[in-house]
């Protein structure tokens, strides 16, 4: 894991080299570590040392499925605990210590090296530096929040540490993470040369008279950045976001003791949040469950040109992202006229992306270039693939699937962008309906990661495979569902706008249904939701959702009903500025007509407004999974988080039952059955589940 | 139980909290050496050594800190025998000080002290103290932190307070003010400061801008509308408060209570001490409370504590005769005239803080020795001071002039 060599001069260099690709900090490393620094230190024969990686990179962080099989604050503790004890031995051994990094260090690898009296990156493009915790909802735990600010100053490390951000090697030299950086092939002469010159190194905040570099978190400025940088993060985020509230508790307590209370302190909380529901939701989210929604097929050549049917939003933005994977794009319109119209909109897009600096302006051009726009299914003939994305009607959907099977080659792969109608109905119009699958773009299609992929009955593995073949060329994360009415995540999103319109109808102001939905951690609320979605066309999706008979999530729903009132008083959405909110330059404010509208028969309860907005999606996410729909519930709980923005650290709907477990959700279900309508009576795999004290996920 | 009766009270006049205010070169110890001599003046009280000397300050650091009181004292070349302590409730503290003070004769365990309190904004800003509220992360979440003038604004949001009701009761605390100044009905109690040569600092109220119209008013941008909707604590809020669509910035810094500098002590005693001293007790010091709610809205609680200051004193709001609300912001004072349905007749009749300023420590005390005045000046005879207090807390003390009549 690591081993010691001589450098020549009394230098030792311990060279790590972990199991797997890059250099994961175990606990056992760490003990590892621990035992070759303790042997070095007592070596009176060592005059410097300098560590440095067998592998591409330095080292990655510490290992996260150690981290998940932690139960208790104390199991975190024990396994950082070698680690923080071998860097102080290292910085304090009075003798200089140097990282040789030699490529990517990240998280523990680049405590490890803020732990060294010196660090020396090789000159390459492709390493990153920094501390990116944050990102899986943890936060810095081998020192990190404490030795960087002690090194760049409070404000500068909490911009890294708060965000996750890492920087590359000439950032990260100019922001003070690296202090040189040579040739890789001088890495380990330019260290044994520091070493040379310094042979009394220590760590600057080990000096006598060191003052803490910037803000001080004793002085009115320094806590009037605690303040701001606080209420910036909870304005975001809500409550939701612990680690940040735990980073900044760290860097204004950690930096006014000495460095080992400053770990102390980090420790604890370090140890608190790796344990905590919200970080282990995000871990299980953003780290095991999207590697698992990666699509397996990688792309080859028998798909090269795809034709897109529709030029709306979706199908340009399909045809975008196409053409952006490399793909060469046929894009049918009804008319010519509308065919010109996709094109711009694509070049406008593309436009946009070159002024974020995202492209270059020859690959705006080269990625327009792809794309042939056309009013002939002609233009199909040669595809070897094509994705339908026009009116959301069965009739016009059809219509396009048999000219399509007509102009297609046969046998390739036809799919629709239908977000709602059953993919085998849709192939009823198709003579093979073995060559039809549903690709469900989310909006806007170059912004979105999530695709939900629909096997229908007849889809055929070819089909399948090609739909996942364009998912993996486009960079998406996938859910493969089985068939029916909305498939899952319609379904879902259907069943929360079908309550907030309920809600609406029994007199909630619709600040109340989005303040509270935000306060959980929701990108949007139900309300305005439903105004950006329009009223007549969210009306239309909620009617076409109760199918022939009213499913269970629509029992006793007051949505359509309200959502008709609505649409006839002229309260259309978003796109007139007249919805549930009047819309100004200054901002949205509640209609004053939804009180006449919608007289409050009695007041729901906040507490109330707020489990029937969450435990409507749980009940009806168990339901998808319950009727096969939906494959397993990790897959819908990704889906949920990058599909329809539901709050990461509550780790999404099925997330949602194990953190109250089933048991009380079953009991709440129930309440609110009693108290609302039997659309809350909790599906039987539920109950079964709360009677056996089970849970969605084991980790 | 002995009573506490109230044999005098002073303060300073109130200087702006800035680098220009007339008292800034002082030194806040400067402050509380001038109420102090003052008072020692008037009463004497220094002959019979009281027990302590209490005083309350807000920030209580820098050199408003380690005892301001103790340190006042000496200043003020009094006895070194008489002893001195510090409480802190933020903008309640003077109350505070005058409630411990009156607690402790109430007790037997003094028979004369002064309480007091002294407060440099100019120098310390308010929150200068430091402390989780504000700076520790965790406890913010906890704790739903926000700044006072957030939650002014949201207070003013609920009650459904506009921009012009605001301003119209910052008109009318100017106007009162101003006519209380003219007609000298502070004249009793506001000693003049003078430095260390017996140069004059301030002999006025300096906050003030007599002549302040609604129309004035109304041009004033939102103080808090940044901070609210740049800041993120408009969000905040409605985390807590989801019934919020907008948060109303309608407080200004001419509707809310002015940054200044002063200082105020009043001698607090048994009936047995004033005789000695050869004093009449001006006032009974008849019940106190304590009053505290959610810290996110944290304005309104003086409301609850009047309630139940008169409670105690077995008294009703209707036989009241009048209030001192602390005007920190001018939504607080609308907000306890709704919820007591008290009118503007018996509120603040010669202004408040809105017009001459709030120092922080010495407010407490300068509310009460103002009605005192006003009761006595009227011929009336019960009267209550309160004060709303930074994370979500009310202080109410309830007086009663002795023997009726003037």
């Amino acid at each position: 894991m690591i081993s010691r060599t001589d450098l020549g001069g009394g230098v030792a260099l311990l060279t790590i080299e972990t199991a797997g690709p890059v250099n994961t900090l175990t606990k056992a490393f760490n003990h590892a570590l621990l035992r070759l620094v303790d042997e070095i230190v007592a070596d009176d024969a060592v005059t410097g040392i300098v560590i440095t990686s067998a592998k591409d990179g330095f080292a990655a962080g510490g290992d996260l499925d150690e981290l998940r099989a932690a139960r208790t604050p104390a199991d975190i503790t024990a396994i950082v605990a070698p680690f923080l004890a071998a860097i102080r031995k290292l910085e304090t051994c009075g003798r200089p210590v140097v990282a040789a990094l030699n490529g990517t260090a990240l998280g523990g690898g680049y405590e490890l090296a803020l732990g060294c009296h010196r660090r020396i990156a090789a000159d390459r493009p492709d390493a990153v530096f920094g501390l990116p915790e944050a990102g899986l909802g943890l936060m810095p735990g081998a020192g990190g929040t404490q030795r960087l600010p002690r090194l760049i100053g409070m404000q500068a490390a909490a911009d890294l540490i708060l965000p996750g951000r890492t920087l590359d090697t000439a950032a990260a030299l100019k922001a003070g993470l690296v202090d040189a950086v040579v040739p890789a092939g001088e890495l380990l002469k330019a260290c044994t040369d520091w070493i040379a010159a310094n042979p009394g190194a220590t760590q600057p905040f080990d000096r006598k008279g060191w003052t803490l570099p910037g803000l001080d978190p004793n002085t009115v400025e320094g806590r009037h950045f605690l303040t701001g940088a606080w209420a910036r993060i909870r304005a975001k985020s809500a409550a939701t976001n612990e680690a940040a509230t735990a980073i900044l508790h760290v860097l204004h307590h950690g930096l006014e003791r000495s460095l080992d209370a400053g770990i102390a302190v980090e420790t604890r909380q370090f140890a608190r949040l790796a344990v905590s529901t919200g970080a282990r939701n995000r871990m299980r989210v953003l780290h095991y469950g999207t590697r698992a929604a990666r699509p397996s097929v990688k792309p080859d050549r028998s798909l090269r040109r795809i034709a897109v049917v529709g030029g709306g939003q979706m199908g340009t933005g399909i045809a975008y992202a196409a053409a952006l994977a490399g793909l060469s794009v046929a894009l049918v319109e009804a008319s010519r006229e509308k065919a010109d119209e996709a094109r711009g909109r694509i070049a406008a897009l593309a436009e946009r992306q070159v002024g974020r600096g995202r492209l270059s302006s020859d690959e705006a051009a080269a990625l327009v270039g792809r794309i042939e726009t056309s009013d002939s299914y002609d233009a199909t003939a040669d595809a070897d693939m094509a994705i339908e994305a026009v009116f959301e009607r069965l009739d016009v959907k059809q219509d396009v699937l048999r000219k399509l099977d007509a102009a297609m080659r046969p046998g390739a792969t036809i799919a629709s962008n239908t977000s709602t109608i059953p993919i085998g109905s849709l192939a009823t119009a198709l003579g093979d309906p073995s060559r039809m699958v549903g690709m469900h773009f989310f909006a806007p299609v170059e912004v979105m990661k999530l695709l939900e992929i629909v096997r229908a009955d007849a889809t055929s593995e070819k089909a399948l495979r090609d739909a996942r073949m364009i998912a993996s060329a486009m960079r998406k994360t996938i859910l493969t569902v089985n068939d029916g009415l909305g498939f899952y995540t319609s379904r879902v999103v259907s069943s929360l706008s079908s309550e907030g319109m309920t809600l609406v109808a029994e007199g909630v102001p619709p600040q109340v249904i989005d303040n509270l939905m935000t306060t959980a951690g929701f990108a949007i609320g139900a309300a305005t939701l439903a105004d950006l979605t329009k009223i007549p066309l969210l009306k239309d999706i909620l009617t076409s959702m109760s199918g022939a008979g009213a499913p269970t999530s629509m029992q006793g729903s007051k949505a359509v009903d309200a959502l008709a009132k609505l649409e006839a008083a002229g309260r259309v959405g978003r796109p007139t500025g007249q919805g549930l909110f009047d819309y100004a330059e200054d901002g949205a404010a509640p209609w004053p007509g939804l009180a006449a509208m919608f007289p409050a028969a009695s007041t729901v309860p906040h507490e109330d407004v707020r489990s029937r907005l969450l435990v409507t999606q749980s009940l009806e996410a168990v339901r998808a999974l319950e009727d096969g729909v939906l494959n397993d519930p990790l897959s819908g709980d990704v889906a949920a988080v990058l599909g329809w923005g539901y709050p990461v650290h509550l780790g999404g709907p099925f997330a949602y039952i194990d953190g109250v477990g089933a048991s009380t959700i079953v009991d709440q279900a129930r309440q609110l059955a009693r108290d609302y309508g039997p659309r809350f009576e909790p599906p039987a795999l539920l109950v079964r589940m709360a009677r056996d004290g089970d849970r969605f996920h084991a980790l | 139980m002995p009573d506490a009766y109230i044999f005098d009270s002073v303060r300073t006049p109130r200087g702006k909290g800035r680098a220009s205010g007339a008292l800034h070169t002082l030194s806040p110890i400067d402050l509380g050496a001038t109420v102090l001599s003052a008072l020692d003046e008037r009463t004497r009280f220094s002959r019979f050594g009281p027990e302590d000397v209490i005083f309350g300050c807000g920030d209580g650091v820098n050199d408003q800190g380690a005892n301001i009181a103790r340190s006042s004292v000496l200043h003020a070349g009094l006895p070194d025998t008489i002893p001195g302590s510090t409480v802190s409730r933020f903008c309640a503290s003077g109350l505070d000080a005058v409630n411990a003070a009156a607690a402790r004769v109430m007790a037997g365990q003094a028979d004369l002290l002064v309480a007091g309190g002294v407060e440099m904004m100019s120098i310390i800003p308010i929150a200068g103290t430091g402390g989780p509220n504000g700076t520790d992360a965790i406890f913010n979440d906890e704790a739903h932190f926000t700044p006072l003038g957030e939650a002014a604004d949201l207070l003013a949001t609920l009650c459904g307070h506009t921009r012009s009701d605001v301003d119209a009761f910052a008109a009318m605390s100017q106007a009162r003010a101003a006519a209380a100044w003219s007609e000298g009905r502070f004249d009793l109690s506001v000693v003049p400061v003078h430095d260390a040569n017996g140069v004059l600092m301030l002999d006025h109220d300096e906050h003030m801008r007599p002549g302040t119209t609604a129309d004035d008013l109304a041009k004033l941008p939102a103080a808090f509308k940044a901070m609210g909707e740049k800041g993120g604590f408009d969000a905040v809020v409605r985390q807590r408060y989801p019934q919020v669509a907008k948060v109303a910035h309608v407080h200004t810094a001419g509707n809310s209570s002015g940054i200044v500098d002063g200082a105020a002590a009043m001698l607090i005693g048994t009936a047995e001490a004033g005789r000695r001293l050869g004093l009449k007790p001006r006032a009974v010091i008849r019940s106190f409370a304590n009053a505290a709610m959610d810290p996110c809205l944290m304005l309104a609680a003086p409301a609850d504590a009047t309630t139940r200051c008169l409670a105690r004193a077995g008294r009703t709001l209707r036989d009241v005769d009048l209030f001192e609300v602390n005007e920190a912001f001018a939504s607080v004072v609308l907000h306890f005239m709704e919820r007591t349905g008290v009118g503007s007749d018996r509120i603040n009749v010669n202004g408040g803080a809105i017009a001459m300023g709030h120092p922080i420590g010495a407010t407490g005390v300068m509310l009460l020795g103002t009605l005192l005045d006003e009761l006595e000046r009227t011929g009336r005879e019960s009267g209550v001071a309160t004060l709303c207090v930074g994370m979500g807390m009310g202080v109410a003390t309830c007086i009663e002039r002795v023997g009726g009549g003037s």
